[in-house]
């Protein structure tokens, strides 16, 4: 969020108009300096009084020190376990959804909330079968991929999102949610990578060898997924979300080589990001691989915030990346979910102390997992979590 | 015999590295027709292998490279073994390999099960999403030694635990690996595995570990 304000139309009006709908407005509409204002106003008000949950997260967004550190559980699918929804239930019903999270919200607390209902929403809409237990994540088919040879990644069709009905309830549950927080937290919305959403359609093992042995083929489907991708994130910021957050898994150790994936995702998630700078909305990048490749990943998004799991390949802490990435990101992690799956709290709680001495200093960071709240596990470990960052997290 | 052996080594490595099966069948053909024995060839490809598994686990060679080296590899097991049929090597340890129950995710295991394969296991592939009957099944008929489980899901990791439970429960004598994106050597542990491997790069050296734990003999 440095000096960016390529945001078109009037922002003048466009913050009139989410103030009068009681939304919190853009955070690239305004001037960046009246940004750094506002936080240093936060940073020394937080000495002395709680700030709101905005003002928590626009003083960590400019690098500053809030009153305490702003966190997120990331209770996503988990969050149906408060309101007795199924799994498959979650992931069909806009409504369903939005009520469990906002239940866990209300529940369980943090600032922000990432409405990430599975990584099969967009694949789904190009046409690729899912299947949607009952009590586990929706997935594709994996015995019928809409891409089943290389022959075929040409003749993927660009879809309507008007008519992506998945998609369509990722917006609606936005808008719920929006509507909902009002001004006590910040709702990011959530797009799979165009590799990401390839990958769904093609099978993994199948489509990194494609990347090597087929590139062009592959980025035709690249530039297809891409155009409708742009639409849906153009829609995603049209909810009121404050942010959009980008899957790109593929830019790690576990899929492509750092040459390979700027080739063929760099450009494509350029111009999502790109889309969502424009509306002044902020952008996030989640990548939960080994080894990630954040300086690439920064060239080609500029993201403000970066959530992971695993430490950056040219990073050999915490405290290194802190050093090396901290003043150009928000970090956004890193508890390691397994630990979430089988700690007790005190543990969690330990941990989430360590990543807070590490990582917390001069703001610019955000206590979360390094991936979403394990979906079928207890909710205890989501509250230590936020219990730490109010405890530890505290200036 | 030894210096054409050495050849077919340096160039068996180059085609693995660059992902050239079509290379890599005309060196088998060759050097077969010229006296190489199938069990010296079986030697140099797996040398390719670990030469670009060391790489992987340095980080120096990304999955798609190391996917398309081990296709070639595979490719040059069965190219030597139309060869020279009676030299099939059938001494491999019997190994049961499978996606658990409800988990639909297997780009993990068959990585896993082709490294296996390509060093002399002889690997019975569940495929994904099997249910515990299955797995016990196999072990008992195929006389397994070592089962590898592989979850990728934190929903479907509690089976794991479940199956392991019901192996050890039947009083059967076997290694069990497990592995998986969600899972830690921790939970390996607690869910009663005698070995857990992060990744490709390390799951030959954690299985003969594990496999010497339990058998107390080396392999």
């Amino acid at each position: 969020m440095g000096g960016r304000s390529s945001t078109s139309g009037n922002p003048v009006a466009k913050i009139l108009t989410c103030l009068v709908h009681g939304r919190t407005p853009p955070p690239g509409l305004f001037p960046p300096r009246m940004l750094d204002a506002a936080a240093s106003v936060s940073h020394a008000r937080g000495r002395f009084t709680p700030l709101t949950a905005i003002e928590r997260l626009i003083t960590t967004l400019r690098h500053r020190e809030p009153d305490i550190v702003p966190c997120s559980p990331l209770v996503i699918s988990g969050a149906r376990r408060l309101t007795g929804a199924t799994l498959a239930e979650f992931a069909t019903n806009p409504q369903t959804a939005a009520d469990a999270l906002m239940a866990a919200f209300d529940l369980i607390g943090g600032e922000v909330i990432i409405p990430m209902l599975d990584l099969s929403v967009e694949a789904a809409d190009f046409g690729q079968k899912l299947v949607y237990p009952q009590e586990s994540t929706p997935h594709p088919e994996y015995g019928a991929p809409l891409i089943r040879d290389h022959t075929e990644y040409r003749k993927l069709g660009r879809i309507e999102i008007r008519e992506a009905r998945r998609m369509q309830s990722v917006l609606e549950i936005c808008r719920l949610l929006v509507e909902r927080i009002g001004w006590r937290g910040v709702v990011s919305g959530f797009c799979f990578g165009p590799l990401g959403v390839l990958c769904m359609m093609r099978g993994a093992e199948n489509l990194l060898r494609d990347c090597v042995l087929y590139r062009n083929e592959v980025k035709a489907a690249m530039e297809t997924i891409t155009g409708v991708l742009t639409e849906y994130v153009d829609a995603l910021c049209g909810t009121g979300v404050l942010a959009v957050t980008l899957d790109t898994l593929f830019a790690s150790y576990n899929g492509l080589s750092r040459e390979l994936w700027e080739d063929i995702e760099g450009p494509f998630v350029r111009e999502l990001a790109r889309a969502v700078h424009a509306r002044g909305c902020l952008v996030g990048v989640h990548n939960c691989g080994d080894g990630i490749y954040f300086d690439s990943q920064i060239r080609f998004m500029e993201p403000e915030i970066i959530s992971y799991a695993r430490l950056p390949e040219d990073c050999r802490d915490n405290r290194e990346l802190k050093r090396r990435y901290g003043d150009q990101v928000v970090l956004m992690g890193s508890v390691d979910t397994a630990l979430l799956a089988r700690g007790t709290p005190h543990e969690v709680m330990d941990q989430c102390r360590r990543l807070i001495d590490e990582l917390a200093d001069g703001g610019g960071f955000i206590l979360a997992p390094g991936c979403e709240y394990p979906p079928n596990i207890p909710l205890e470990n989501a509250w230590a979590l936020v219990r730490a960052a109010r405890t530890y997290g505290r200036r | 015999m030894r210096k054409r052996a050495a050849e077919f080594t340096g160039a068996c490595e180059e085609a693995v590295h660059a992902g050239d099966r079509d290379r890599l069948a005309v060196l088998v053909v060759q050097a077969y027709s010229e006296g190489v024995r199938p069990e010296v060839m079986r030697e140099c490809l797996l040398k390719g292998l670990e030469h670009a598994r060391c790489k992987l686990m340095t980080s120096r060679l990304c999955l798609p490279e190391f996917l398309l080296a081990m296709d070639v590899v595979n490719h040059g097991l069965e190219r030597i073994t139309e060869l020279d049929e009676a030299e099939r090597d059938d001494s491999g340890i019997p190994l049961v390999i499978g996606v658990v129950q409800g988990d639909p995710h297997d780009l993990g295991k068959n990585i896993i099960a082709a490294v296996y394969r390509a060093y002399g296991y002889r690997v019975v592939d569940l495929g994904r999403n099997v249910e515990q009957e299955k797995f016990l099944e196999a072990v008992k008929n195929h006389e397994a030694r070592i089962l590898a489980l592989s979850a990728m899901m934190s929903t479907t990791t509690p089976f794991m635990a479940e199956i392991i439970t019901a192996v050890r429960s039947r009083g059967y004598r076997i290694a069990v690996m497990a592995g998986g994106a969600f899972i830690d050597a921790a939970m390996a542990a607690r869910f009663g595995a005698d070995g857990y491997a992060e990744s490709a790069a390390t799951v030959i050296e954690k299985t003969k570990e594990a496999y010497e734990r339990v058998f107390g003999e080396k392999r």
